[in-house]
């Protein structure tokens, strides 16, 4: 499993909490922001390997921020997982529409999740 | 009209598409005639049996959108689905502006057009019920045509020129005048023209013509008052030309107008009364009746023609069933009617009056001077009963009254000296009735001279009364359905809003349980003690539980709700299955039991939805592993049925022992486990029943997974069952489902009956 450099966006601290262990626990280095406008500044000044979205964030949501970092030439080709509760048929449609790469629902499956974020790292990497 | 008879025709040149399309029309059930150009294709409908049309639109010979026109014409309930190869948007509008159904262009995805047929099948069902409506209210409108064109017995004749030549000459006769004319209004040029002349001076003025306001007739003509003139030489409004240009010697004049409701259409006068003196008052009554007939006859004659175009109007509303409900409102209607009866019984005031609360009633629609009758037969357009005996009587008897003359008939006494005032002479009240109920009036009134309705125009009335009834059931139908259908809307909405909040509401603290229970009992972040390691890890498995629980639930609620969505494919069905035995086989090995495979023969692809059908399997695997002792054998079997499966004595007989059905795909897990009780056979599947067995009681289960199994195989159109020899015999579980599928819509929410 390549070791990369994560970000994770999630205004709920709790949860923030639990996703920074999983990635940790599985040996990424993690970057933290709470909300959209937090990211994007923190963009400007490093390029993650990978993106961990929470969909549902205040302000600007989840999708809206992916659509616009895709047009954004520095952050169009970082690899973005949308992290959502919302498990309608349909939701990962419109996930992948707006530009994600990978999709996973709420409560994580640790496995699950551990695939999807190797084969989006390993995807990214050919 | 069952699947089995659905026949669609397909109209195409090229032999190859032919054959597409019907293979892939047959293969979904329908039944399929082929028609290699237009004509064949119309004389194809002409036979009456094709249910749907799938027509090319380039041809040789009547293209296709010419024939798409014919057909609209010949069978108008008939669906058509127009293709093209070479597709273009004014070949799309003027496809869809003919009346086709659908618009497809060659290299359509073949699901797209099943669809389309499926819902163009639909759509022909709902039109074929609409047409038996329509027949009843068409049925009116013809007899309606026929009361027209028979009239009144007075414009019978409808040689209106032979007619009104008779008119006069016995209005010359009574009134003992030398020469009487007849002039009606040509429109275009504001002239009055001849008619009728009779008389001394007869054809030599035949010609001639008088400007509105010219001479006596004129005068009468444009202040629309009789006129009577002892001496013609000594009034100056007396023109003199015609006499200079027939030598005739005009003296005395009597001419009245000729009114149609309230236009003036022409006048009648008489010249000259024989034996001396000129023409008295009560000659103007008389000449006014007279009058008043011919106008009666002038109208019909000339609105026959009319009121056919009319006629065929309304027919043409008709026809178009989706307008009728929902161009014509209500009032609409009815002043439609009361234009008809305007031009029918001319010279009359008329309107519809629908009630409202007690003593009140409401002008629906009403001829121009029936919206301004005085303050004390109506104000803002409503009415009070008490100043209406009439409409009383005829709300009491739900019959019709036909009152000659209100000055003298006793039901009008009360307001007598009203009607008097007014000169409301005779009255039809026609009752609108609602089942029993009248809850309206059609209203005719007929002034200063008694008025006999003839039967023809008390049977136009009952026949408008007929069709108002109708319009108000209908405009209350369809405001039923209309809120029917907004409730549904909104049940509907809320449905899915529930579910959607439920689903995520239940989800967020779920994440919170299991992610951190199972990151907990990580080193990195412990370390626990055993103890606290212990009670994590019961802490995380029953989230899990829990979660399987929730999606069982919401799975459910949605199949319930109507709201679950089948996404149908057709899916190769041996790599499905290896899909699921690989990870029913790590179930499997955890408790050393042998999962074996045995597909035979080559199966078909299957027409369903790849998850759901993989829910399934891993349900009843899931189940025969969990069920089943260590070192135990579980079996799944795959075939393709020949026959309908027969179920054997011990088995919970959901289906019938048919040999006959679809061809369908078997499926079955067998295994050496606890087996079943007969009376359990049945109970298995139905909610929250888990069998009362020690073997059951140790094991984690929801009890909603073969509840939920059962349901999706059902909106595969498929059965499932249970088999057992008996407790401790293990057991053995069957799918069926057929390849086609069938209730499997693609994006449709499927109207799931609740249990």
């Amino acid at each position: 499993m390549p070791i990369a450099r994560v970000l994770v966006i999630e205004d709920n601290p709790m949860n923030m909490e639990l996703s920074i262990d999983l990635l940790r626990v599985q040996g990424h280095e993690v970057l933290a922001a709470r909300t959209a406008d937090e990211a994007l500044s923190l963009l400007q000044q490093v390029i993650p390997d990978l993106i961990l979205m929470d969909i549902q964030l205040p302000g600007l949501s989840g999708l809206d921020l992916t659509r616009g970092l895709r047009e954004d030439g520095r952050t169009k080709a970082v690899p973005i997982i949308a992290i959502t509760a919302y498990a309608m048929m349909g939701d990962a449609e419109k996930a992948f529409e707006a530009g994600c790469d990978g999709y996973i629902p709420k409560p994580i499956n640790f496995q699950q999740f551990a695939q999807v974020v190797e084969d989006v790292l390993r995807r990214r990497g050919e | 009209m069952s699947m089995e008879t659905i026949l669609i025709l397909v109209v195409d040149d090229e032999p190859l598409i032919q054959r597409f399309y019907s293979d892939l029309l047959a293969e979904h059930g329908y039944h399929v005639q082929i028609a290699r150009n237009a004509a064949e294709g119309i004389e194809a409908v002409k036979g009456g049996s094709v249910d749907v049309i799938l027509m090319d639109i380039v041809m040789p010979g009547m293209t296709g959108l010419e024939a798409l026109g014919v057909v609209e014409k010949v069978s108008p309930e008939t669906p058509v689905i127009m293709v093209t190869s070479h597709p273009t948007s004014e070949h799309a509008i003027q496809a869809l502006k003919l009346g086709a159904y659908d618009f497809l262009s060659k290299g359509f995805d073949p699901k797209d057009l099943l669809l389309s047929v499926q819902r163009a099948v639909e759509r022909r069902k709902l039109m074929l019920e609409n047409k038996q409506l329509i027949g009843g209210l068409q049925e009116k409108v013809q007899e309606f045509s026929t009361l027209v064109e028979v009239g009144n017995t007075l414009s019978s004749t409808l040689n209106l020129e032979e007619l009104l030549g008779l008119v006069m000459q016995k209005a010359q006769e009574v009134l003992k005048a030398e020469a009487s004319s007849l002039m009606l209004i040509d429109e275009q040029t504001n002239e009055l023209y001849f008619s009728v002349a009779l008389g001394e001076r007869g054809d030599a003025v035949k010609e001639a013509r008088l400007k509105i306001g010219q001479g006596i007739a004129g005068w009468v003509a444009e202040k629309g008052e009789p006129l009577l003139v002892p001496d013609a030489h000594k009034d100056p409004r007396f023109y003199g030309g015609l006499d200079e240009q027939t030598g005739f010697h005009t003296e005395s004049i009597l001419c009245v107008p000729i009114r149609a409701n309230v236009k003036t259409i022409g006048i009648v006068e008489v010249i000259n009364r024989s034996r001396g003196g000129p023409f008295e008052e009560k000659d103007v009554d008389l000449l006014s009746s007279i009058a008043t007939q011919a106008g009666i006859a002038i109208q019909n004659a000339r609105l026959y023609g009319e009121t056919e175009r009319q006629n065929a109007e309304l027919s043409f509303l008709l026809h178009s069933s989706q307008d009728l409900l929902s161009v014509l409102d209500l009032d609409t209607i009815l002043s439609r009617m009361v234009s008809k009866l305007i031009e029918i019984i001319p010279a009359a005031r008329t309107g519809i009056i629908i009630l409202e609360e007690e003593g009140m009633g409401r002008i629906a629609a009403g001829s121009v001077d029936f919206r301004r009758l005085p303050p004390e037969r109506c104000s803002s357009g409503k009415i009070e009963l008490t100043n209406y005996p009439e409409i009383r009587e005829v709300l009491r008897t739900g019959r019709p009254v036909v009152i000659s003359d209100a000055w003298q008939d006793p039901l009008m006494a009360e307001i007598r000296d009203l009607l008097r005032r007014i000169g409301l002479r005779s009255l039809l009240i026609t009752p609108i009735l609602d089942r029993d109920r009248a809850f309206g009036v059609i209203s005719v009134a007929q002034f200063e001279q008694p008025w006999r309705f003839s039967p023809n125009q008390i049977r136009l009335c009952q026949t408008l009364a007929n069709q108002a009834s109708i319009a108000v059931s209908n405009a209350r139908l369809y405001q039923e359905l209309g809120q029917k259908s907004e409730r549904l809307e909104r049940t509907s909405r809320y449905k899915s809003e529930f579910l959607a909040n439920m689903s995520h509401e239940l989800r967020t603290p779920l994440n919170s349980i299991i992610g951190f229970s199972e990151l907990l009992q990580n080193p990195l972040i412990g370390p626990l003690t055993e103890k606290q390691l212990r009670y994590i890890a019961n802490i995380h498995s029953s989230g899990k539980h829990l979660h399987q629980l929730i999606n069982d639930i919401l799975d459910l609620a949605k199949v319930e709700a109507g709201k679950f969505v089948l996404h149908p494919e057709s899916i190769p069905v041996p790599a499905t299955l290896e899909d699921i035995v690989v990870i029913a086989q790590g179930l499997a090995n955890q408790k050393a039991q042998t999962l074996r495979k045995v597909i035979e023969g080559d199966l078909p692809f299957l027409y369903a939805d790849r998850l759901r059908l993989k829910q399934i399997l891993f349900n009843l695997l899931s189940n025969a592993v969990k069920f089943t002792p260590e070192h135990g054998e579980i079996t799944l079997q795959a075939y393709q049925k020949a026959e309908g499966g027969k179920p054997n004595a011990g088995s919970s007989g959901q289906e019938a022992a048919d040999g006959t059905g679809p061809p369908s795909l078997v499926i079955q897990v067998t295994d050496t486990g606890i087996g079943l009780r007969k009376e359990d056979l049945s109970r298995l599947f139905q909610e929250f029943v888990q069998l009362d067995t020690t073997a059951s009681k140790q094991h984690e289960g929801t009890g909603l997974g073969l509840a939920l199994t059962k349901r999706l195989v059902e909106l595969h159109g498929g059965r499932v069952w249970a088999e057992s020899e008996g407790e401790g015999r293990g057991s053995t579980f069957t799918v069926v489902l057929p390849f086609s599928g069938s209730g499997a819509r693609r994006d449709n929410p499927i109207e799931t009956p609740s249990a």
